[in-house]
């Protein structure tokens, strides 16, 4: 399981976990979810940050970062 | 100071000693380095760069045994350091005792062995299930006993994956051909990425120094022709552990597999690995520390390379001339 402590953002562009070796090229919005999780944000402030941003509803963004967090594999 | 280094071609399967060299130059790059090859064409001879050897020599085959090496040393002359790059040389240089090399004891050489890995369970190393076998029939047995798929490799060197019984004999036949017996049935490990370790022990159960990559991408007989480093403390705390059982003296190379078994203990190699020069660009030269032990028996340890730096290996065209081999013969 990946811990997001070890997760280090690239540019934007990519993630590299420090502990496994591997990497891998990320969207935007991705690599925005990983910034603010980093940050330790409470989950309902990361939807409305992350709704404010992409113009989306909270319900949507919700979805989506639920999503994000199955693919990850990240442990909070 | 003279110091001779082998393990000089740098073809698909790439032998260490040019990248030890480039190393060694990097902290004494007033040593005159002395190219030991067992053949012309060993492409490391033709090098002018930083990897280049100042002079050569053709040696004996290893398998002719400690007497012979010792004979053609002495021949060659005067050297400070001998740096053996390659497995099977080892056995020679521990026979001979020879002072002018940085290796572990006979006991700890033969504890890393194929045949003997799976006793470093005992330090708490996951070693997948591994067999010596005599012969063709005790290689079946031992292929039985562990299950399907399993490697087969040759005591010190060359290794081919058996998915059923119908492979066992072509590979047994083919490895006992190339490297002799007996051969190692050893289990397959539980996961699909690949980490190297390099390091340097101290000889007092310390560790020196050590680099860890996963393999990025891989020359179809699964040498690293990529990595990046990682920074994993669980692997880091195996590393030691492993060093310390051993009390290694020396450089080596450790091969792991990763998966829902953790890290698993597939190969410990003798040698510094072909990438060694990877980490010592980024200030953690190993074989330049190695020299320390043998020049004060003393070495600060090395610095550790960060996670997220990559090698891509690069293959040039060098240059050479017929009176480049005549010079060899």
């Amino acid at each position: 399981m990946t811990k997001l402590t070890d997760l280090q953002l690239i540019n934007g562009r990519l993630v590299f976990d420090a502990v496994s070796g591997k990497f891998y090229r990320i969207s935007d919005s991705a690599c925005f979810l990983i910034e603010v999780l980093k940050r330790k944000l409470a989950l309902d402030d990361i939807i409305v940050a992350y709704a404010g941003r992409y113009k989306i509803t909270q319900q949507t963004a919700q979805r989506d970062i639920e999503a994000f967090l199955n693919d990850l594999g990240v442990m909070r | 100071m003279i110091i001779a280094v082998s393990g000089l071609h740098r073809g698909d399967n790439p032998q260490p000693g040019p990248s030890v060299i480039a190393s060694i130059r990097r902290r004494y790059p007033e040593a005159r380095i002395i190219g030991l090859s067992y053949d012309p064409l060993e492409s490391g001879l033709f090098s002018t760069g930083h990897d280049r050897v100042d002079a050569a020599y053709l040696m004996p085959l290893p398998g002719k045994g400690a007497r012979a090496l010792a004979q053609r040393l002495q021949a060659i002359g005067p050297i400070d350091m001998i740096v053996p790059c390659l497995d099977l040389e080892i056995p020679n240089y521990l026979e001979l005792n020879d002072r002018r090399t940085v290796l572990p004891s006979k006991a700890a050489f033969a504890r890393r062995a194929k045949d003997n890995l799976s006793r470093l369970r005992v330090a708490g190393i996951k070693v997948p299930p591994t067999v010596k076998a005599s012969d063709l029939e005790e290689t079946y047995q031992a292929c039985n006993r562990i299950g399907y798929p399993v490697f087969l490799k040759g005591a010190a060197y060359g290794a081919a994956k058996a998915a059923g019984p119908s492979e066992v004999a072509p590979l047994y036949h083919g490895l006992v051909t190339a490297w002799g017996g007996p051969i190692v049935v050893q289990g397959e490990a539980q996961g699909e990425e690949e980490y190297d370790v390099v390091g340097l022990g101290d000889g007092k159960g310390g560790l020196i120094g050590a680099c860890s990559i996963r393999k990025l991408m891989k020359t179809p007989n699964g040498k690293a022709f990529g990595g990046i480093t990682i920074d994993d403390p669980r692997l880091w705390t195996l590393v030691k552990r492993i060093t310390k059982a051993l009390r290694w003296r020396g450089p080596f190379e450790l091969e792991f597999v990763h998966g829902r078994n953790g890290y698993e203990l597939i190969e410990f190699n003798p040698r510094f690995p072909a990438w060694v020069d990877f980490p010592s660009q980024l200030g953690c030269n190993l074989p330049g520390r190695l020299v320390d032990l043998f020049v004060a028996d003393y070495t600060t340890p090395a610095p550790k390379v960060p996670a997220g730096k990559l090698f891509i290996r690069h293959c040039t065209d060098l240059i050479g001339d017929l009176t480049d081999i005549a010079e060899m013969t």
